[in-house]
């Protein structure tokens, strides 16, 4: 099989296409795709245009960068400017916007930020400049969370002092809970993130399509995947189905990756939290558990930020699915990936910066 | 342990003048100065000139498929072409960070020399600075050109139907540096396409009424595109199964969700071809070992006038923008 071109056919799109239209019929239906990269998929390829006019995908959010408050963004340029810390974070997040600056803009005030591919490269960058502090930017989902657990571990292990994380973690199914039980989206049916429901399983949403009675299904990233599954969801919406499914077993399965979630009980702890845009969620973050404090950047360092949220931006409603990147005042015009206002033009995974990259 | 450049090398003394001649001079030999002059004295051709100019760095310096002199060299030489330039004279400005070893050194002038006799271009004139160690990256180098215009472009000429031609793969260069990079944790047998370009590009303008040419650097072939089709009244429609491109391209850019036609080349050109004689232009582009990959990608289309537009290879339409910057990797 070659994962480069068969999940792109376009004789199979077609046929989804047709199959989905049919199942649909006339009814109008919406779909939230939960993940920022099945967004950027879905517009990359226009995926849109093959559905039938009444199905409308919504963008979610699970953008990692596009929810993690500005405060954090402000915390990891103090550390980089005030306390001289070298900071190695994901690319994505070097052009966020904080209060004051971006860290794009803090390394030309002569702040050390390198951006890595792993967080197991800050650690080795740790060990081999023993005279510096490092902290690596922890963000993401339950997709990125394990290798950050992992590397805590492995700092303590090699009893490594020069290093810590500045976590910011979320977690998918108490933000979906949120998302639901606030009723502000009207959302018939989501597919649920590949990469995040490949760590955590499919189980993670039963309680979710039980007591909303709501439909899921996993998606992947590649055309088909998202055609796949906007297809069982079509399925499910027209019989009037709330169960829980999986169009991406290639990847996901029910139980999910028992080892990693097994590093994540160890090294973390759920805890509220909040997220960009959508407030303090019960039960939606990650926290650096007691044992493991001293790798907690939030616990060593007194850090000091005035954080304030730009005006104007309405990134928390376009990722609550309540409106979309072309409602904003901002967008386009404002608000740019050149310069960007809200964290949601900024990423790759962010529907508005999708929206704009695709736009006509 | 390797011998280093150290400030002393930059001083203007004796250093200097060793430097020049053991390094540069001898391994540059009948494609270098041929005095110790100010400047360069050259013929005086009938016709006109293009003049261009670049700097060059590059992080790591070697890397597979080339060097920082191999691209200084084809750089320049490419912009000449590229204008329909027969290339002639180079000069060669180098700034040395002290504590770069000569032996480092050395082979990039030898790649230099190298590509400036496969480009037929001499390399007239140059300078040698040395700045504290910690103020450069190794080494930074800037080539200016020099060439005789033979084949003026005719953009304004350009019409709905016209072809669009690239001469190889694209995104090698950018997608083989990216994997290059400090920790990068991928492996790959990437390689850049660096290669000095004017020969194939002669043979093209032999076969076929180029009438706009442009090599597909920085930004790639989409950017390359939208610079084209940007104000006209016709717009560039490319067709995604048609664009070539290697596998371990594609893979590294779906791993991490970068478009490769945003991805650099140092050897690759796009040419603007008549409808009828772009079967000749690929002919005379195949020639050329650089060209044995080029193919059709496209073509000038009357509607989305101004824009540069993908046919995808899903059968969906997507407008190809400019990017505002470089493109980052994502997190998952």
């Amino acid at each position: 099989m070659n994962l480069l071109k068969d999940f792109k056919n376009p004789v199979l799109a077609r046929k989804l296409s047709a199959a989905i239209a049919e199942t649909v019929g006339d009814r109008p239906f919406s779909i939230m795709e939960v993940c920022g990269g099945q967004t950027h998929t879905i517009y990359k390829y226009r995926l849109r245009e093959m559905l039938p006019p009444n199905l409308r995908l919504v963008s979610g959010p699970g953008c990692p960068v596009c929810v993690t408050p500005i405060e954090y963004i402000d915390k990891a340029v103090f550390l980089a400017l005030e306390k001289g810390a070298s900071i190695y974070t994901f690319g994505d997040l070097v052009r966020v916007p904080g209060t004051m600056m971006s860290l794009e803009k803090a390394q030309a005030e002569g702040a050390d930020v390198q951006p890595v591919y792993s967080p197991f490269q800050s650690l080795q960058a740790a060990k081999a400049n023993p005279e510096r502090h490092v902290v690596f930017l922890g963000i993401g989902f339950e997709t990125t969370l394990p290798g950050v657990g992992l590397v805590i571990r492995e700092a303590q292990r090699s009893g490594v002092e020069n290093f810590s994380v500045l976590l910011s973690a979320k977690r998918v199914p108490p933000v979906l809970d949120a998302l639901l039980s606030s009723g502000k989206a009207e959302i018939d049916g989501f597919i649920t993130p590949g990469h995040v429901t490949s760590i955590i399983g499919t189980k993670a949403y039963d309680a979710l399509c039980e007591t909303y009675r709501v439909p899921m299904v996993v998606g992947g990233f590649e055309p088909l995947d998202l055609l796949g599954a906007v297809h069982l969801l079509a399925g499910e919406l027209a019989g009037g189905g709330t169960r829980n499914l999986n169009a991406y077993s290639r990847a996901s399965s029910k139980e999910g990756n028992v080892k990693a979630q097994q590093v994540m009980e160890e090294v973390f702890e759920e805890k509220d939290d909040e997220l960009r845009g959508l407030g303090v969620i019960p039960k939606a973050g990650y926290g650096i558990r007691e044992s493991f404090a001293e790798f907690d950047a939030d616990r060593r360092f007194d850090i000091v930020t005035n954080s304030r949220e730009p005006k104007g931006c309405i990134c928390g409603e376009i990722l609550c699915g309540i409106k979309a990147p072309e409602d904003c005042p901002l967008f386009g015009a404002i608000c740019t990936p050149d310069a960007p206002v809200g964290s949601c033009m900024v990423s790759n995974e962010g529907a508005c910066n999708a929206a704009y990259l695709f736009r006509d | 342990m390797n011998e280093k450049i150290i400030l002393g090398h930059g001083s203007g003394g004796r250093m200097t003048r060793d430097l020049v001649r053991d390094v540069f001079c001898r391994h540059l030999g009948d494609f270098g100065p041929q005095s110790m002059d100010d400047g360069a004295v050259l013929p005086c051709e009938k016709g006109e000139l293009v003049f261009t100019t670049d700097s060059y760095v590059v992080s790591p310096l070697e890397f597979p498929g080339g060097d920082i002199g191999t691209l200084a060299v084809c750089g320049t030489v490419n912009d000449l072409a590229v204008m329909g330039a027969r290339p002639l004279w180079l000069s060669l400005g180098v700034i040395l960070e002290a504590g770069l070893e000569i032996d480092a050194l050395e082979r990039i002038v030898k790649s230099i020399a190298a590509k400036a006799r496969e480009a037929g271009v001499k390399i007239v004139c140059g300078d040698t600075k040395v700045v504290e160690k910690g103020k450069g990256d190794g080494i930074f180098i800037n080539t200016a050109g020099i060439g005789v215009l033979e084949h003026p472009l005719t953009p304004e000429t350009i019409e709905p139907g016209d072809q669009i031609i690239v001469s190889g793969t694209v995104g090698d260069h950018g997608m083989a540096l990216l994997t290059l990079r400090k920790g990068f944790p991928l492996k790959s047998d990437l390689k850049s396409d660096c290669a000095p370009l004017n020969g194939m590009i002669s043979q093209c303008l032999d076969e076929a009424g180029v009438k706009w040419m442009r090599d597909a650097t920085r930004g790639g072939v989409a950017t390359i595109l939208n610079e084209l089709s940007e104000g006209r009244p016709w717009g560039v429609l490319l067709e995604e199964n048609d664009i070539p491109l290697s596998d371990a391209v594609a893979g590294v850019s779906e791993l991490l969700g970068l478009d490769p036609l945003y991805s650099a080349n140092e050897g690759k050109v796009i040419f603007v071809v008549p409808r009828h004689q772009a079967e000749n232009a690929l002919k005379g582009l195949k020639k050329s070992a650089y060209g044995k990959k080029a193919a059709v990608i496209g073509l000038i289309v009357d509607d989305f006038p101004g824009k540069t537009v993908l046919h995808t290879q899903m059968g969906t339409l997507r407008t190809l923008g400019i990017l505002a910057s470089d493109p980052l990797p994502r997190i998952c």
